[in-house]
C-alpha cells in the first residue's frame, strides 16, 4: 500500500509538472516578487531594505558555504580552510545537508539561488562527496538572483598548516585574518582554456576582499599563490576538448609575506624621495590546497557583458570625492585641517532664546520695571511725606 | 644580488593588476615536478619572485598623506580584472512630475521652519503636530455659505474633513502615477539580460534548464497600456475610477485580445483557417506538401523538355535551309 501511495505521489507530481503552462511563475519567482512588493513598516526596516538594493559600489562578495548530500572529513577541513583564507566575516556557513542543490543539473540550482538571495551572497561553495566525484567542491557565482557560472574543484590534498615542512625554530608570522590578500597566478592554463580562465576569475572573486582605492603597506602581509599545473591523469570532465592541454590541477597556497631590508632603492612614482624596496620572504603558513578542476558552465555572453559592466572607474569616483572635498588643507604640524564657511547672518533677526523663555523673560523684566516704578513712586511719596 | 629587481624575462610577460593586488605570469611552467614536495618548493620559489614584483610595484606608488596613524598608505590604480557583480547596476531614479517641473522653472526647495507665527492667535505655533497652525479642530464656528458649494443642511466641518482626506488620496494617486510612469519609461524593473539566466540553458554541453516566466515580458514591466486595459475591463470599481466597459466600447490592445463571438461559426472557421495557414507558412521549410512538390518537379521537367525541343528545332532550322514559300 505504501509503495502505491508513493508512486501516485510521483505520478501526480509529474502530471503537475507536465501541466504547468508556459507563462506560469515558479514558486521562487513568486516569492521574489512578493518580497519585492512588501513595504517596510519601520524606518529600520526601510534602511535594511535600502541596503539590499543594488549599490553603485558593491561590498565584499559573501560566499555561501554549504554541504550536499554526503560529505567527508577532507571536505569539511577544506571548506574551513577556504573560509579562513577568505575571511570568516565574509562567509556564510550553513550546517545542514542540502541534497537538492545540484548547480550543474537542470532544476538543481533553484534552491541554491533562493539561499544565495536569502543570505545576500554572490558566491557559493558547495561541498559534495560521491563515489564518482569524491571530495568535490563546486564553486560558482550568482548574478541578480540567478546562477551565473559554475566550476567544479575536487580537493586532492589539503593541509591546514601548509604543505611545507615546519621548522620549529622559525616562528610562524602572524597574519591579520581579514586583511586584503595579494594574489599571484602562474601558469599558461589560466588564459589558454575557458576552464582555466574561469578558474582564475572565480579564485580572484573568492579571495579578493574589498575593492579599495588605497592600501596600507603595513597591512600587506599575506598572499594566495595559485599555480595551474599540467594534469597527468585522465580527463577531468566532459568539457575538456582534445585540443586543449589537459591542465587540470590548481595548487593554492596561502603564505605569509615577511618584508626584509634589501638595501635597494627605487624612484617613487610621484617623483618624491627614493623608496626603499623590501625583500619579500614567503612563509607557507597554510591552509594549502590541491584542486583538480572538473566540469564547468559559463554564463551566456550577454549576461556576462551586463554583469561585468562598470559604472565609473574607481579612480574617477575617487577624483569626484576629492573634488567635493574642498576647503581642506594638509599640514605637517596640524595634519588635515578643514575650513568652514558660515553664511552671513542677519543678527537683528536672530532668535537666540526659545519663545517661551523670551516671553517669560519679557514678563519678568516688565514686572521688575513696574515694581521699580512703584518703588520709586513709593519712595517719592515717602520723601514727600518726609518733606 | 638582484633579489628585488624583477627578472627581465619575467617583466615582459608579467601582468600586474595592482588595483586588485594581483599578479599573473602567463608563461608556461618550465619546471617538471617529480614529487609533490618538488611542487611545493617550486611554487614557493617562483611565487616569491612574483610577489616580489608585485610588492616592488606597490612600494613605489604615490603616498596618500595622513591616511593612517601607522604605516604608509599608497594609492592604488584601477582594478583590471573584470569580475561580475552580484546585483545589476542601480538604475537612475526617474524624476517625478514635480521634480521635472521644478527643474524646468528653476524652483528650489527651501527648508521650512518648525514654528510659524499664527496671526489669529498672535503666537508662535508648530507647523505640524499638536497645537499646530491652522488646525481644523481649532475652528469653533464655520459660517454656512452656499457660495462654497455646500447644499442646505450639509455639515461644513465634514466638508473640511473630506477635503483633507481627498488631498491625501490625491497625493497617493500622484505617487502611484509617478511610479507607473517611471516604470513605463524604462526605470528600475529587472534587467532584460538577467532574464536570460532564468531557466537559462547551458553553453557547454549540459542539458538546458526549462524555466518559467521570463522576466522582462510585458506583464512584468508594468506596461501602462495593459494595466489600463485591465482596469477598464474590471467592474469592481463601479465606474469610480473611470468608465466601465461593460457592454460599452472596450479598448482592447494587441492581436490576441480580439475575441470572436462563440456563436459565430463562419468567423471561427476563418480564424482557424488563418491560424493553420500561418503555422504552415511559418513551418514551410519543415513541412513539405508532397503534391505541390511533385507538381513543381513535374513542371520543371516539362519546361526543361520544352526548352530542349525548342533548342533542337532551332538547330535543325539552321542546318537545313528554310523552305521557300510558294507564292500564289
Amino acid at each position: 500500500m505504501a509503495i502505491s501511495r508513493r508512486s501516485t505521489n510521483k505520478a501526480t507530481k509529474a502530471a503537475h509538472k507536465a501541466k504547468k503552462p508556459m507563462g506560469a511563475v515558479t514558486l521562487a519567482q513568486a516569492g521574489a516578487s512578493i518580497a519585492a512588493t512588501r513595504k517596510p513598516k519601520t524606518a529600520r526596516g526601510a534602511r535594511i531594505l535600502k541596503q539590499k538594493e543594488p549599490q553603485l559600489v558593491e561590498k565584499v562578495k559573501r560566499a555561501l558555504m554549504l554541504f550536499g548530500g554526503k560529505s567527508s572529513q577532507l571536505l569539511k577541513d577544506a571548506m574551513l580552510g577556504i573560509a579562513t583564507v577568505k575571511g570568516k566575516e565574509d562567509v556564510v556557513r550553513l550546517a545542514r545537508r542540502n541534497d537538492g542543490v545540484r548547480p550543474l543539473e537542470a532544476g538543481g540550482e533553484v534552491l541554491l539561488e533562493k539561499l544565495a538571495r536569502q543570505w545576500e551572497c554572490g558566491l557559493f561553495t558547495l561541498a559534495t562527496h560521491s563515489k564518482k566525484r569524491p571530495n568535490n567542491i563546486t564553486v560558482g557565482r550568482v548574478y541578480d538572483g540567478n546562477l551565473y557560472d559554475v566550476l567544479e574543484m575536487a580537493v586532492q590534498r589539503y593541509e591546514a598548516n601548509g604543505f611545507a615542512e615546519k621548522d620549529a625554530s622559525v616562528p610562524i608570522p602572524n597574519v591579520a585574518p581579514n586583511s586584503k590578500p595579494m594574489m599571484v597566478f602562474s601558469g599558461a592554463g589560466f588564459e589558454r582554456s575557458a576552464r582555466g580562465k574561469l578558474a582564475k576569475n572565480v579564485l580572484v572573486d573568492l579571495f579578493r576582499g574589498r575593492i579599495v582605492d588605497n592600501v596600507n603597506l603595513a597591512g600587506v602581509d599575506r598572499v594566495v599563490l595559485c599555480f595551474l599545473g599540467p594534469d597527468s591523469g585522465a580527463a577531468a570532465g566532459n568539457n575538456v576538448s582534445d585540443d586543449e592541454p589537459d591542465e587540470g590541477v590548481v595548487y593554492v597556497r596561502h603564505c605569509a609575506v615577511v618584508l626584509k631590508k634589501s638595501g635597494q632603492n627605487a624612484p617613487s612614482m610621484d617623483g618624491g624621495r627614493p623608496i626603499h624596496l623590501p625583500y619579500v620572504h614567503l612563509v607557507d603558513v597554510g591552509p594549502s590546497f590541491e584542486f583538480r578542476l572538473g566540469r564547468y558552465r559559463l554564463p551566456p555572453p550577454e549576461v556576462a557583458k551586463e554583469a561585468c559592466r562598470r559604472s565609473l572607474k574607481p579612480s574617477d569616483k575617487a577624483a569626484e570625492r576629492k573634488a567635493s572635498l574642498k576647503n581642506t588643507e594638509s599640514d605637517e604640524l596640524e595634519g588635515r585641517v578643514g575650513r568652514m564657511y558660515a553664511p552671513r547672518q542677519d543678527l537683528s533677526d536672530l532668535q537666540a532664546v526659545s519663545m517661551k523663555r523670551m516671553a517669560a523673560r519679557e514678563r519678568r523684566l516688565a514686572r521688575r520695571e513696574r515694581e521699580d516704578e512703584e518703588e520709586e513712586e513709593e519712595e517719592e511719596e515717602e520723601e514727600e511725606d518726609d518733606n | 644580488m638582484n633579489d628585488v629587481d624583477v627578472d627581465i624575462e619575467l617583466a615582459d610577460t608579467l601582468e600586474l593588476d595592482t588595483g586588485n593586488l594581483l599578479a599573473y605570469d602567463p608563461a608556461p611552467h618550465a619546471h617538471n615536478p617529480k614529487s609533490s614536495k618538488d611542487v611545493d618548493e617550486y611554487v614557493l620559489k617562483h611565487g616569491r619572485t612574483l610577489v616580489q614584483a608585485l610588492v616592488s610595484d606597490l612600494f613605489i606608488r604615490p603616498t596618500v598623506p595622513d591616511a593612517a596613524p601607522n604605516g604608509r598608505v599608497v594609492r592604488l590604480p584601477d582594478p583590471e580584472e573584470r569580475l561580475p557583480r552580484t546585483k545589476p547596476l542601480p538604475k537612475p531614479k526617474q524624476k517625478t512630475r514635480w521634480e521635472k517641473f521644478a527643474e524646468e522653472k528653476g524652483i528650489r526647495s527651501r527648508k521650512r521652519s518648525k514654528l510659524v507665527f499664527d496671526e489669529q492667535m498672535g503666537e508662535w505655533r508648530r507647523r505640524h503636530g499638536y497645537g499646530r497652525v491652522n488646525d481644523a479642530n481649532d475652528i469653533a464656528i464655520i459660517e454656512h455659505s452656499e457660495k462654497d458649494g455646500l447644499e442646505a443642511g450639509a455639515d461644513p466641518f465634514n466638508a473640511l474633513v473630506k477635503e483633507r482626506k481627498q488631498r491625501s488620496k490625491d497625493n497617493a494617486r500622484k505617487q502611484e502615477r509617478n511610479v507607473l510612469l517611471s516604470r513605463g519609461s524604462g526605470g528600475a524593473g529587472g534587467s532584460a539580460a538577467a532574464s536570460a539566466l532564468v531557466g537559462a540553458g547551458a553553453s557547454v554541453g549540459l542539458p538546458s534548464l526549462d524555466g518559467g516566466l521570463k522576466r522582462g515580458t510585458k506583464r512584468d514591466r508594468g506596461n501602462l497600456a495593459q494595466t489600463a486595459a485591465l482596469v477598464q475591463r474590471a467592474t469592481a470599481g463601479l465606474g469610480k475610477h473611470g468608465a466601465t466597459s461593460e457592454g460599452g466600447a472596450l479598448r482592447l490592445e494587441g492581436k490576441r485580445q480580439r475575441r470572436i463571438d462563440a456563436t459565430d461559426l463562419s468567423a471561427d472557421r476563418q480564424a482557424n483557417r488563418a491560424t493553420v495557414g500561418r503555422i504552415l507558412r511559418e513551418r514551410s521549410d519543415v513541412l513539405v506538401d508532397s503534391d505541390k512538390a511533385a507538381g513543381k518537379m513535374e513542371n520543371e521537367r516539362r519546361q526543361a523538355k520544352a526548352y530542349e525541343r525548342k533548342a533542337f528545332e532551332r538547330r535543325k532550322e539552321k542546318r537545313t535551309p528554310p523552305k521557300k514559300k510558294k507564292k500564289g
